[in-house]
């Protein structure tokens, strides 16, 4: 169970935020927007995609690299997420596809109901209409 | 896989993201901030524009300027991604699959 606030939990299952929070406790590389990138082991991510890295190695875009026991990436820096192969799995993609509700059918909407009021007010706007037009 | 294409055109489209459905499972064209493009298989996206694309090949094109001609050097460099994560926030366009020079 996805633990946040309501606005988290609605990220978590409509969007593809449900795969990056399934890498947590994995291996993977993380492109930045600034084209550096951050290697590591993903301890957390929540729910606005800000991932939080256990020991990880940062590589600046001059290509200096340093060493981090933690760091947080705030989601808006990057830019691609890495999937690693042990996730990449047919089942794994259908479970997304599945959760977005691509496959749903949308149901068309039924009518609002109109109050009396509601109706006479549109028919004798349509009458005002009418008189406009002739 | 003629069935499916069947019900794709079927399909009512009601809103833009509708026409990005069409392309699942196609080889599409994404491109991004920053003079960077991809090309991938569409397995998933979300009302982002986060994707995630399959076998990425994702081009990055720099202008340097020749310092002796003074003439814009277009560069590309290119690498492949087995399975990638785009954040939407960088999309500029997608472009549904282009059947010849793809």
């Amino acid at each position: 169970m996805f633990v946040g606030t309501s606005k988290e939990k609605f990220f978590y299952h409509n969007t593809l935020l449900c795969l990056v929070k399934a890498l947590q406790g994995k291996n993977i590389t993380v492109d930045l927007r600034n084209d550096s990138y951050v290697c590591g082991f993903i301890s957390s991510v929540d729910g606005y995609m800000n991932i939080s890295f256990t020991n990880a190695i940062y590589c600046d875009p001059q290509g200096n690299e340093y060493a981090f026991e933690n760091l947080f990436i705030q989601s808006r820096n990057i830019r691609y997420v890495h999937v690693p192969e042990e996730v990449r799995t047919i089942s794994m993609l259908a479970t997304i596809r599945h959760e977005l509700g691509y496959d749903k059918e949308v149901k068309p909407k039924k009518p609002v109901q109109k109050s009396r009021k509601a109706k006479k007010a549109l028919q004798q706007h349509m009458q005002t209409v009418a008189l406009l037009d002739t | 896989m003629a069935d499916d294409g069947e019900n794709v055109s079927v399909m009512t489209v009601k809103e833009p993201l509708d026409l990005i459905r069409l392309s699942l499972d196609e080889r599409i064209y994404v491109k991004m901030r920053n003079e960077r493009e991809l090309r991938g298989k569409l397995h998933a996206y979300d009302q982002h524009l986060n994707m995630v694309l399959g076998d990425a090949e994702e081009t990055i094109t720099t202008v340097e300027i020749d310092e002796e001609t003074y003439e814009e050097v277009y560069r590309t460099t290119k690498r492949n991604i087995p399975m990638l994560f785009v954040r939407g926030d960088g999309v500029i366009l997608v472009s549904p699959p282009v059947r010849v020079g793809l």
